[in-house]
């Protein structure tokens, strides 16, 4: 059996199980509704939940970018001067010690119930990662390789494009990869606080009228996207390192 | 002072009362208020390959950081063609035991460096460069990544790009020493050819006195704490007393991989007289003579004269 069936075994017995349960009244269905309940809710919402989530996509996309922009700023200037990475570090630490959801609600008072509190809360979780990752990947190249380029005459800026930036791509992936399924967790965070549209405010509708299957659908569709985001970083990653899979066609 | 001499078929080619190409005078350099070389005097003829053998911690590779211009001395002072260059990085060809190659870009890429570093735009520059990977034993090898050659592959690469990077004086620090012996042998066939070829300036480190013997005019032994220089050895009045000194241009244990012509590339530097450039010994292996050499220098080593 290969790697990938293991988890696909699994859950296929964990849904058979979970129909059972229903199935035999074992859990009441306003509580727990059956998985073929919860398809249902699916493809008769589908529609809704295909508007609400570009609301969500949007937000995550727009806060992720803007993370990710300020990351790189943010990682070359720590790298280049030390002094903004004395600075910085430390409270880039303490930015992911503050709990979010307790941050969020004032972010909305401040900047209503339009993108701006979403996009900062997106921001807030994103930057973290992408930063820390890049940062790591921009300061760890060889010194010996350092001291070779420099040798050869090369600027700063030379340095990082020539250099750096592509020996920090692995790190800076790993950043994103994490960031990205924050942004859509982060975005569905920020909406449960208040907003027209968007898949954290389709959840709190629904969970308002008790519509446990519509619960559900929306979770699994929030995982899904979550998981298929993954699958883009990692394919953007690979078609921007082709020398790491020629290592294996020596 | 030193007379740049070069003797051939008895008739004096040169004969000028020059200062040597490449000189150290008097390099002191400390680490944490540590000394770790003092008064440090080299020099390099152009068109001679000097090497530096000595124990491992000795300094050399930090007396390297200062001729290559990396780091400023704490004493003394570099010069190349009469100019002092200390302090100036980017004035000769850098290249270290390991090969430094970026992973993430072609050979062709790789050698190409210093050229686009020079401002040089990406197609032109791997345009250029194209003709001296043939001649340096990597044909067919531009379009790869590193890690798709082989060790002794990946070192030509890495010559090769800090020979395009500054030709007339290169500093080698021990490049073959991370090599099995198989690869290191021919790879220093390889060097002893492209050197006679190019007509390449080098000074090299090495731990192996046999490689400096086969490979160098002079040898200078490192030793003390700190580390300076204990002695000089002439290893070229050897070689041109062996049979081989001066016969015919092929070399006579080939290597596999050796490319069809001897001929540089257009563009490699030839010296400016226009004389026959490198050393004229053929590579023969190790003589009775360059045996003498060896263990004399070991001895040397071994009793830290």
């Amino acid at each position: 059996m290969s790697n990938g069936k293991y988890p696909v075994v699994f859950f296929a017995v964990l849904i058979i199980v979970w129909q059972c349960i229903s199935s035999f009244g074992l859990v009441p269905a306003f509580m727990l509704p059956s998985p073929v309940a919860v398809a249902k809710a699916f493809v008769t919402d589908l529609p809704l939940l295909a508007m609400h989530s570009v609301t969500t996509l949007g937000e995550a996309a727009l806060g992720l970018a803007l993370s990710v922009v300020m990351a790189v700023l943010f990682a070359v200037l720590m790298d280049r001067f030390a002094a903004v990475k004395k600075t910085l570090y430390p409270v880039a630490v303490v930015t992911q010690t503050v709990p979010t959801i307790a941050v969020a609600p004032l972010l909305v008072l401040w900047m209503g119930y339009g993108v701006a509190p979403k996009i900062a809360v997106i921001f807030i979780t994103c930057f973290f990662p992408v930063l820390i990752g890049l940062y790591g990947g921009l300061s760890s190249v060889e010194p010996a390789m350092l001291r070779l380029m420099k040798s050869m005459g090369a600027t700063y800026l030379q340095m990082l494009t020539h250099v750096k930036f592509p020996y920090a791509l692995g790190a800076f992936f790993s950043g994103l990869r994490i960031s990205a399924t924050y942004a859509v967790v982060g975005a569905v965070i920020s909406e449960w606080l208040g907003g027209n549209s968007g898949l954290g405010v389709y959840m709190t509708r629904v969970r308002k009228g008790y519509a446990f299957d519509k619960m559900f659908a929306v979770i699994i569709l929030i995982t899904i996207i979550s998981l298929v985001l993954i699958r883009l970083v990692d394919a953007l990653h690979r078609a921007l390192t082709p020398w790491e899979r020629a290592k294996s066609e020596r | 002072m030193d007379t740049d001499n070069r003797v051939v078929d008895g008739e004096i080619l040169e004969m000028l009362p020059t200062r040597p190409f490449f000189e150290a005078r008097g390099i002191s350099k400390n680490y944490e208020g540590e000394p770790v070389i003092r008064d440090v005097d080299l020099y390099i003829n152009r068109g001679e390959i000097v090497s530096l053998v000595g124990p491992s911690g000795i300094g050399k590779t930090t007396l390297f950081t200062v001729l290559s211009g990396l780091e400023k001395p704490d004493g003394g002072a570099v010069f190349l063609a009469g100019e002092d260059v200390s302090a100036q990085a980017g004035r000769v060809g850098y290249m270290l035991q390991e090969d430094l190659l970026l992973p993430f870009k072609t050979v062709e890429e790789n050698v190409a460096m210093p050229l686009i570093l020079g401002g040089e735009k990406r197609r032109p520059a791997i345009k250029k460069v194209q003709p001296y990977l043939e001649a340096f034993g990597l044909a067919g090898t531009g379009g790869k990544y590193p890690a798709q050659l082989s060790g002794g592959m990946r070192q030509r690469a890495a010559f090769l790009r800090a020979y395009l990077f500054r030709s007339d004086m290169m500093l080698l620090d021990e490049p073959f020493s991370a090599l099995d012996a198989l690869t290191k042998s021919a790879m220093e066939q390889w060097f002893h050819r492209i050197a006679r070829e190019t007509g390449v300036t080098a000074l090299l480190i090495t731990h192996d006195i046999e490689e400096a013997v086969l490979l160098s005019d002079r040898i200078y032994l490192m030793g003390g704490h700190p580390g300076r220089i204990t002695a000089q050895v002439d290893v070229a009045s050897a070689k041109r007393g062996d049979a081989a000194w001066g016969k015919g241009t092929a070399t006579p244990n080939r290597l596999r991989e050796r490319p069809g012509s001897m001929v540089a590339p257009e563009g490699i530097r030839e010296r400016p007289d226009g004389a026959a450039v490198g050393n004229p010994w053929v590579w023969g292996g190790m003589t009775d003579a360059l045996r003498k050499i060896k263990e004399d220098v070991t001895e040397m080593v071994m009793h830290g004269v």
